[in-house]
């Protein structure tokens, strides 16, 4: 069963290179257009949420934004691929990879805002004040004050979310997505071996995070220059 | 010096994990046979059959939860000649030839076309029932009325075929239509609803099955024209030649006195 383990995974890599890359393709472009869609859309639900005004439009908004969060938080992601691509957005014609970074995006759109909601509250509430006085609108002070220290306290969350994304993808085989845990479990199915391709299923995904998880470090200490202790 | 002992920590996690495999060559544990268990079963006294249930009439789950259909029928019949109790293991395709592999299944009887593909991975019984594979598609097609079986072939280049994991449709649809035009669903059921919702234009499958699944759809209809030839065989764990024989003894024994005929008259097809 393990006899010559690292030839046949070596062959197996070699005789599946295009179908295996173009699996992990399908992976990167779910996690990654995912990722951005959640961060816009989760800025915009946070600052809605921390929005301090009281009028009609900003409750109607701010109950909006919870409804948002509590049936994107509160169903699971694998319920939510079946139903937009066998109910709702398959039969629209709308093909499986676009649903399934839809629902991703969404999905990590009401994460992130909970990430970003958390980062907001945290900063002191004396530089939404200064922004005040000096005359800046709410908007523009969320813009210019808020949220640039909000998002530098929020990496490293926000990078840890963009793991969660990369490993949550492995489920979109149920929708006919052929990322690169689909793409394993074809070639499973073709030649009936289970050890040497969900090994290096195992090893991909380790690979890729680890690398994440490096280019994550980097955009702390460069870009937002956080200090780690 | 903290950077250092991470640094070590994730050293020694990749070392681990890159060595592992070379401990345990030699731990995959083959049954072997011995005179206890001269046919190699995973449980003594039981024929633990490893089949997919989506595939009215060769098996599926009727209303009662039973398990239903002439593999389980063929299969019960060669449980009771053997002397053992059936057991019935439902799961994907895909995994239903791998289940003899790692141990958790005796036969298989699925529908499973002969390939040489497969014969790399199991062995196969004589063939119980020619078929041939037919396209499924929406009762309001009408685009592949009157073709036959090369105008059909031509007319698919390009569409949007569904297929199954793991069985010879999918095969099929790639060289109908490449690769990037197949659409690959866990199993028959789903599938059948993504014709009924437009997802995909057609399928293909086994045209004895392609009329189970749709029997009960008013909303599908089989392109009722052969597009290839296969036989439906048996399948054991390669190398089990005690079992093998045997279940072929069974099997010839049924077709020359006419039991597998009456099986298959029971679920409406006459061979």
């Amino acid at each position: 069963m393990w006899e010559n383990f690292w030839s046949r995974a070596w062959v197996t890599l070699v005789d599946n290179t295009e179908f295996l890359w173009n699996a992990l393709q399908n992976t990167f472009i779910i996690a990654f257009a995912g990722f951005a869609i959640g961060l816009v859309l989760g800025t915009v639900i946070a600052v809605i949420k921390t929005n301090p005004n009281n009028g009609i439009v900003s409750k109607v908004a701010k109950s909006l934004a919870w409804v948002y969060i509590l049936v994107l938080r509160g169903t699971p992601i694998v319920v939510q691929l079946l139903l937009l691509f066998f109910v709702f957005l398959g039969p629209a014609g709308i093909p499986a990879l676009t649903v399934a970074v839809i629902v991703f995006g969404l999905n990590s759109g009401a994460h992130s805002a909970e990430i970003l909601r958390g980062a907001i509250q945290g900063i002191d509430k004396g530089q939404f004040e200064a922004g005040r006085a000096l005359g800046l609108s709410n908007v523009t002070t969320m813009r210019k004050v808020v949220l640039p220290q909000a998002y530098k306290n929020a990496v490293p969350a926000l990078g840890n979310e963009m793991i969660s994304l990369i490993k949550a993808t492995s489920v979109v085989g149920f929708i006919t997505v052929i990322d690169i845990t689909r793409g394993m479990q074809l070639i499973v199915a073709r030649t009936f071996d289970v050890i040497v391709p969900y090994m290096l299923l195992a090893f991909i995904y380790l690979t890729v995070v680890y690398l994440l998880t490096v280019a994550i470090k980097v955009i702390e200490r460069r870009v937002f220059k956080i200090v780690p202790n | 010096m903290k950077n250092f002992k991470k640094i070590m920590f994730g050293v020694c996690a990749v070392m681990i994990m890159l060595v592992t495999p070379l401990f345990l060559v030699g731990c995959g544990g083959s049954s072997s046979d011995d005179d206890d268990n001269p046919w190699g079963l995973v449980n003594a006294g039981q024929l633990i059959l490893a089949t997919s249930a989506d595939f009215p009439p060769f098996q599926s789950i009727n209303d009662a939860g039973e398990y239903v259909g002439i593999d389980i029928d063929i299969a019960a019949a060669i449980a009771d000649a053997l002397g053992l109790e059936l057991v019935v293991q439902n799961m994907d395709f895909a995994g239903v030839l791998l289940s003899l592999h790692t141990g958790q299944s005796d036969i298989v009887l699925s529908g499973m076309t002969i390939t040489e593909a497969r014969r790399a991975g199991a062995d196969f019984t004589i063939p119980y029932f020619n078929s041939g594979q037919v396209l499924i598609t929406h009762v309001n097609n009408n685009r592949l009325d009157g073709m036959n079986a090369d105008q059909i072939r031509a007319a698919m280049a390009g569409q949007r075929i569904g297929a199954v994991a793991g069985q010879t449709g999918y095969d099929h649809a790639i060289a109908l239509t490449g690769a990037s035009n197949v659409q690959v669903f866990t199993d028959n059921i789903t599938m059948m609803t993504a014709i009924q919702n437009g997802i995909i234009d057609y399928s293909i499958q086994g045209a004895v099955a392609s009329h189970g699944l749709v029997a009960n759809n008013p909303n599908l209809q089989v392109v009722n024209v052969a597009l290839t030839d296969e036989q439906y065989g048996a399948a054991v764990r390669q190398g089990n030649t005690e079992l093998l024989w045997q279940v072929n003894r069974v099997l010839s024994t049924m077709m020359l006195n006419g039991e597998l005929a009456d099986i298959f008259a029971n679920h409406g097809i006459s061979l």
